[in-house]
C-alpha cells in the first residue's frame, strides 16, 4: 500500500506553510477530477497531499454593491443555491450542467478554476464577465483577471506555489447574456467547449460586449471585442464577416485546428444572430 | 493511511491508501454493499452515500477526505423513520425501483424531502436525474416522492399540506 503524507490545514496560512516546507504537494479541493480520472479502486496521488477541506476562510461567500465573491471552496451546490439576482445567470446555467447534484455538492469553484488539463464550463462565463482571481503566497496576495489563466498558446496556466483563495465577480448590469456548451454532453472531450457572451447596448447600439469560449483552449479577442463596440444592432453584415474575420486570425495565432476555427466561428455567426434578435 | 470516521451512527476507523474511493472502502473494509460503485466517475449515481448530510457519490471520495466526516449508507438509513416513510411512500404509488438503483433512489428522496418538505415536480426530477438507471417513469418517480413527503410531513407535524 503506497504511503502518502496527508496534510488537512484548519486555515490558509496553514496551508501556506505546508505548500513551502512541500512544494511538490498536491492541493485538493473537491477532488471530482482526481477521482473521476482514476481508473480502479483508487487515484493515484503525490507522495504529500494537501486537502483545503477544513479551511474555513476558503468557503467564505460575500456580496457587496460592486462585487460577488466566493471562496474557492464553494462547491457548485452551494453557488447554486444562492437566491436569483446574486450570480450572474450565465454562470448559474453553466455550473448547474456540470455532473448531477451530488457531483456538484463536491465539486469546488476553486477546483474548476484550478484544472491543469482544460478550461472547465465556469470559465468561460468567469472569463467574459473579467472576473477576478486572488492567489496567495508566503510573501503576499494577487488579484488577477482569470483570463490571464490561459497562456500565450491559450493552454491553461497553473501558478506554482501559489493557493488560489477567492474569485470575485463583478456585480455589471447587462442587457444580453448567453452561455452554451456545445460538444459531447457528460465526456471529457477536446471538442467540448463553452461559449459566453454578454452584451450592453444603448439605444440599439453595442456599448459594451465581451465574447469569450473556453475548452481545451480560451479563445478571447480584445480586438473583435472592439471592432463591435459601437455599431448599431440588428449587426450589418460586414461588420458580422470584419469580427469573424478577426476571430478567425486569434484561432490561427492560437494553432488551433482547422476544424476547431470552423466550428467555433460558426457557432459565433448564430451568436451574432441571437444578438440581433435579443434571444438569449 | 488509518482513516477514522462515523460511519452510521458509529465511530470506526480502517487501514487505507488515501486515494482509495470511498465505496471501494465501504465494500471491502466495511461489508456495505448499498452503495455499489459501478461507474466510478460520477456518472451512474448508484454509489451515493450521505456525507455529513449531503449526498454524493462515494466513487468520488478519497479515502483521506472522510477523515472525521460523518457517513450514512443505505444501511444505517434503513433504520430511521425516513426510510420507512420513503418506503411506505414508494409503496403507496405503486413506484418499484430495481435492486441496482433503490438504495441511492431512497437516499436521493431523502435530500429531497430535506431540501423542500414539500417538492415540486421539477426538483425530483433534476434529483433524481443524478442515477441514471431507466427502471422506472419520471412520473412514478413523483409519485413515490411526493407520497413520501405526505407520509413524512404527516409523521413529523401531525398533518400533510395541503
Amino acid at each position: 500500500m503506497p504511503e502518502h503524507d496527508v496534510f488537512v490545514p484548519s486555515g490558509v496560512v496553514e496551508i501556506l506553510a505546508v505548500m513551502k516546507q512541500h512544494p511538490d504537494s498536491l492541493l485538493v479541493a473537491g477532488a471530482t477530477s482526481i477521482m473521476a480520472s482514476a481508473t480502479g479502486r483508487s487515484a493515484a496521488l503525490s507522495p504529500v497531499v494537501v486537502s483545503l477541506e477544513r479551511a474555513q476562510e476558503l468557503k467564505a461567500i460575500s456580496r457587496t454593491d460592486r462585487f460577488v465573491e466566493f471562496g474557492a471552496m464553494t462547491t457548485l451546490s452551494e453557488l447554486l443555491s444562492l437566491r436569483k439576482g446574486t450570480v450572474p445567470s450565465i454562470l448559474k446555467e453553466r455550473a448547474a450542467g456540470i455532473g448531477t447534484f451530488t457531483v456538484r455538492n463536491l465539486a469546488t469553484l476553486g477546483g474548476a478554476l484550478s484544472c491543469a488539463t482544460r478550461f472547465r464550463d465556469v470559465f468561460a462565463p468567469l472569463a467574459c464577465l473579467d472576473a477576478l482571481a486572488e492567489f496567495r503566497t508566503p510573501q503576499g496576495s494577487s488579484w488577477v483577471n482569470v483570463n490571464r489563466l490561459a497562456g500565450e498558446n491559450g493552454r491553461p496556466v497553473i501558478r506554482p506555489g501559489s493557493l488560489l483563495t477567492r474569485i470575485r465577480i463583478p456585480a455589471d448590469e447587462w442587457d444580453f447574456a448567453i452561455s452554451r456548451r456545445y460538444g459531447l454532453d457528460g465526456y471529457e472531450s477536446e471538442r467540448n467547449a463553452v461559449l459566453s457572451c454578454v452584451c450592453r447596448m444603448n439605444k440599439h447600439t453595442i456599448s459594451e460586449i465581451r465574447i469569450a469560449e473556453a475548452g481545451a483552449e480560451l479563445v478571447r479577442s480584445r480586438e473583435a471585442e472592439t471592432m463591435l463596440i459601437g455599431r448599431k444592432l440588428p449587426l450589418a453584415e460586414r461588420d458580422k464577416d470584419a469580427a469573424l474575420e478577426a476571430y478567425a486570425g486569434r484561432c490561427a495565432a492560437l494553432g488551433l485546428s482547422g476544424v476547431r476555427t470552423a466550428r467555433f466561428l460558426g457557432v459565433l455567426r448564430t451568436l451574432f444572430e441571437c444578438l440581433d434578435r435579443g434571444e438569449e | 493511511m488509518t482513516v477514522s470516521f462515523i460511519l452510521n451512527g458509529e465511530d470506526v476507523s480502517a487501514e487505507a491508501e488515501a486515494g482509495e474511493r470511498l465505496s471501494s472502502l465501504l465494500s471491502s473494509r466495511f461489508g456495505l454493499r448499498g452503495a455499489r460503485g459501478d461507474c466510478l466517475s460520477g456518472l451512474c449515481g448508484r454509489c451515493i452515500v450521505l456525507l455529513g448530510g449531503k449526498p454524493v457519490n462515494s466513487c468520488l471520495v478519497p479515502a483521506f477526505r472522510v477523515q472525521g466526516a460523518e457517513i450514512v449508507t443505505i444501511e444505517g438509513f434503513g433504520r430511521t423513520d425516513d426510510y420507512r416513510d420513503i418506503m411506505a411512500g414508494f409503496r403507496k404509488a405503486g413506484f418499484e425501483p430495481c435492486g441496482f438503483c433503490d438504495s441511492a433512489r431512497v437516499l436521493v428522496a431523502s435530500a429531497i424531502m430535506e431540501e423542500d418538505p414539500r417538492p415540486d415536480d421539477s426538483l425530483i426530477v433534476e434529483r433524481m436525474s443524478a442515477i441514471s438507471c431507466r427502471c422506472t417513469q419520471p412520473s412514478a418517480l413523483i409519485a413515490g416522492v411526493r407520497a413520501a413527503a405526505e407520509i413524512r410531513e404527516r409523521r413529523v407535524f401531525g398533518h400533510a399540506g395541503a
